[in-house]
């Protein structure tokens, strides 16, 4: 009986949030449309920084990879007029190339704990000191597309609701992508990974390997969701899309939802980043900030309570449940 | 160089009560600098509205800090010891972030300073002329980092504590009330930072974001040490505060803040166990 409930949960639920997520646009006004594809754009960033998690890797520096999509893509449409759907390939490709030294610097020899999280977190710093000091990348006052050429040949649309559909699919295609992975033999091995290294390397998985294999996967759809986001507001800058402040919040509603769960980011995004937004809204002018003070207050609430997660509580509370009817049937 | 000696001694202060904690906790606490700014702000108000001294700020600030460290430890760390060190990291970041913006909207965001009563009285040592503030950081940072080891070598509590950062399952075995001691050296490390902000607040243009920034550094210098060893904190404090400061002449103020992290990063690649430490 639970394995049927527990089926309908898993495809009723997802249909109905994707019907309405498919006519939501029609019933908001602009403003709330573009916390809606905001919101959007964070789970899909959140949950290509799973991908990596589900091996048990906390990346901070997911903003690079992101960033490196939307500077090469733009940089390509500025400079050589070529359009962002051929351009944000070479923006994927610039960011597994940085997933690479990343990777090189961190799973290529036994570290102590915390220090791939602290490695990455340094290299953010850099990555945010590189760009500010570089001319052609605009420094910090960022680069900015002409709106003059809009033409979805250019991936630049007046209105706002082709980027709302346009972010929705990359959504579905990035969880479909996490669920494939995580059914197949590799996510299995990432998992192995995850619950224990030694364990893992001892049955015979190459730990670096599948470490590298996640990493440059996550790196390159985290830089697709760059192209968007620069294509979207039409002007990208070390602050809005490199910032150390993404790369904290993209984690933190990972793991209130829970890590490497598929709907825990979700979930937690699509609660708290609308929140966040509406607060910023009503009260921007008076406390800027008051959005993250929220965060931090609702983390580390919900970490000292749940530190598995709300998709982690929620499993543990079944576990308990079938538990408890097995013993009572005994 | 000499500067670079005086940012070292602020840093050691800073450095030593992260690497404490990280010893008898196995938890970074990742919002450390944030909690130097904060003590900055609190000396920083102290000077404007009761014109209180920097220096003098301290009677207030480190039994400030004590209270509060003993307060963190109890409602955020203690509930989450058994956690994994990831989960209490990326907690503390949600302490960063309240903290950075609760300053932000008091304060807002335009950089502060503060002056003392001794500043601005350049003291030529050798060749070199260095600011008033400069020496008295570097000098009251040295007696606080040498007191401090003494604690930890010679007294009761010091012992407790070396016990537990050896083995807390062993040293709770023998007798030493761990909760206890993590609590004590917790609430230790934040009177440390009671000290290092008053100092370093005459040095720095106060901004609500930078504590992150001070808490790399940190880890870098916890790192250089070795994890968890108090006398490779220290030196790494002035390895970094020296190669800041040279690499700031060198080239520019901006390259210089990436250079803690450059040099963090090359290290773990070649000695990722630290300077000091052994494997």
């Amino acid at each position: 009986m639970g394995g049927i409930s527990r089926l309908r949960v898993g495809y009723v639920v997802p249909t109905i949030a994707l019907i309405a997520a498919g006519v939501l646009p029609y019933a908001l006004g602009p403003y709330l449309l573009h916390i809606a594809i905001y919101t959007l754009w964070i789970i899909y960033l959140c949950v290509t920084w799973n991908i990596l998690a589900s091996c048990g890797q906390r990346s901070l520096c997911h903003p690079l990879f992101v960033g490196s999509g939307a500077y090469t893509s733009t940089l390509i449409f500025l400079h050589l007029g070529i359009s962002p759907w051929i351009g944000m390939w070479p923006g994927v490709f610039v960011a597994i190339f940085i997933a690479l030294g990343v990777g090189f610097l961190c799973f290529t020899s036994r570290q102590p704990p915390l220090t791939f999280a602290l490695i990455t977190l340094a290299l953010n710093f850099i990555g945010v000191f590189a760009v500010s000091t570089q001319g052609f990348l605009g420094r910090n006052d960022g680069l900015r597309i002409p709106w003059s050429a809009a033409s979805p040949k250019d991936f630049l649309f007046l209105s706002k609701l082709p980027y709302y559909y346009i972010i929705l699919a990359m959504v579905i295609g990035a969880l479909a992508v996490y669920r494939l992975i995580e059914r197949s033999t590799l996510g299995l091995r990432l998992k192995a990974i995850r619950d224990n290294e030694r364990a893992a390397a001892a049955v015979g998985v190459d730990v670096a390997r599948h470490k590298f294999i996640a990493l440059l996967m996550s790196a390159g759809l985290s830089a697709v969701g760059g192209t968007f986001w620069a294509q979207y507001t039409a002007f990208i800058s070390p602050d809005n899309i490199l910032s150390v402040t993404l790369s904290i919040l993209l984690v933190l509603f990972v793991m209130v939802g829970g890590v490497a769960t598929l709907w825990g980011p979700v979930i937690a995004a699509a609660v708290l980043v609308p929140l966040g937004e509406i607060l910023r809204g009503q009260l921007g002018s008076q406390v800027p900030g008051m959005n993250l003070i929220v965060y931090g207050v609702i983390i580390v609430a919900s970490l000292i309570l749940m530190p598995a997660g709300i998709m982690g509580r929620l499993r543990d509370q079944r576990m308990r449940f079938v538990q408890s009817k097995r013993i009572a049937r005994q | 160089m000499i500067l670079g000696l005086a940012l070292g001694g602020v840093y050691a202060l800073m450095a030593s009560g992260l690497t404490m904690i990280y010893a008898v906790t196995r938890h970074i606490n990742i919002a450390h600098g944030d909690f130097l700014t904060l003590v900055m702000y609190v000396s920083f108000t102290l000077f404007k509205t009761f014109e209180i001294d920097p220096y003098l700020s301290t009677v207030i600030t480190v039994p400030l800090m004590f209270g509060l460290g003993l307060m963190a430890f109890r409602f955020l760390l203690r509930p989450m010891l058994r956690s994994s060190p990831l989960t209490v990291f990326m907690m503390f970041f949600g302490v960063t972030l309240v903290i950075q913006n609760t300053l932000n909207i008091v304060f807002k965001a335009q950089a502060l300073s503060v002056s003392t009563f001794i500043d601005r009285a350049d003291i030529p040592v050798g060749p070199i002329v260095l600011t008033a503030p400069q020496l008295v950081a570097f000098f009251v940072s040295i007696v606080t980092a040498i007191s401090f080891y003494w604690v930890i070598r010679s007294t009761e509590f010091g012992r407790n504590v070396r016990a537990t950062a050896q083995d807390a399952d062993m040293a709770s075995l023998m007798g030493v009330n761990v909760k206890r001691t993590q609590m004590f050296v917790f609430a230790l490390g934040f009177v440390l930072l009671g000290v290092a902000g008053p100092l370093h607040s005459p040095m720095v243009s106060l901004q609500p974001f930078i504590g992150l920034d001070f808490t790399l550094k940190a880890v870098v210098i916890l790192m250089l040490g070795g994890m968890g060893n108090f006398l490779g904190a220290l030196i790494g404090a002035f390895i970094i505060g020296v190669a800041e400061a040279v690499s700031a002449t060198v080239w520019s103020s901006q390259m210089a803040s990436a250079i803690p992290f450059a040099l963090f990063i090359v290290l773990l690649k070649l000695r990722p166990q630290g300077l000091f430490g052994r494997r």
